[in-house]
């Protein structure tokens, strides 16, 4: 797996690429705390180029995607690859995807 | 034509590497008997998921993974030598309900059993044994 971030004022998206397993969730989500540290009140996560999601990277995103709500803040997925967006639909996890402007 | 690889076993060491090794076992397994891709992709997250439980909660030592194609299908077993735990058992989550409102556990036995056509768990000689199979066609 590989992070990019592009970084436009309080505005953040995540770019993950390739595959999104149990250790790479971990990595995502240090990724995902340090932004909290920031100025950012928006991250958008691009799963465009990831091709396998797991379980522990699902509870990442959702409980990020709580924590930043309850601050306020907006924490969603913007892009999902056919394998992301596989699962996603079989966990019933279709509301955490909203298009970026 | 599928079913043309000699079947998989081997008896791995439970480490932080495990998913990533058994991944890449399933790859090449899976090359060598050319098996559709999305047969491979539940094989792939139903193994993350599971692998994952036994790395988290099981204490196990070792792993055997097996995996053949008989009958049309492509079948793989887990067997631990962890704590007795079925992860079958684990209540699932509700996915009708909005995700902001949902509990966070027991997705990933949700992937495994939406993914496999068939999933069985047993404890026996002192190990859990997990049985999985999905159709090729």
């Amino acid at each position: 797996m590989a992070i990019r971030k592009n970084l436009a004022g309080t505005e953040c998206e995540l770019v993950v690429d390739g595959r999104v397993d149990g250790p790479a969730a971990h990595e995502l989500e240090i990724e995902v705390l340090a932004l909290a540290k920031t100025d950012a009140t928006t991250v958008y996560v691009n799963l465009a180029g990831a091709n396998f999601l797991c379980s522990a990277a699902i509870r990442v995103l959702l409980q990020h995607r709580r924590q930043w709500k309850a601050k306020g803040k907006k924490f969603v997925v913007s892009r999902t690859s056919p394998e992301v967006d596989e699962i996603l639909e079989l966990t019933g996890m279709r509301d955490l995807i909203v298009e970026s402007a | 034509m599928n079913g043309e690889a000699v079947p998989l076993d081997v008896t791995l060491a439970v480490t932080p590497a495990l998913t990533r090794d058994v991944h890449a076992r399933l790859e090449a397994f899976a090359e060598a008997a050319r098996l559709p891709r999305k047969v491979v992709f539940a094989a792939d997250t139903a193994l993350e998921e599971l692998l994952q439980n036994v790395l988290d909660h099981s204490g196990a030592r070792e792993v055997r993974f097996r995996a053949a194609v008989e009958g049309g299908e492509l079948r793989l077993e887990l067997a631990d030598d962890g704590i007795p735990f079925d992860p079958l058992a684990m209540e699932l989550p509700a996915t009708d309900r909005s995700p902001d409102l949902r509990p966070v556990g027991g997705l990933g036995v949700l992937m495994v059993r939406k993914m496999m056509d068939r999933v069985r768990y047993e404890r026996r000689d002192g190990c859990n044994r997990l049985t999985l199979a999905k159709l090729l066609a």
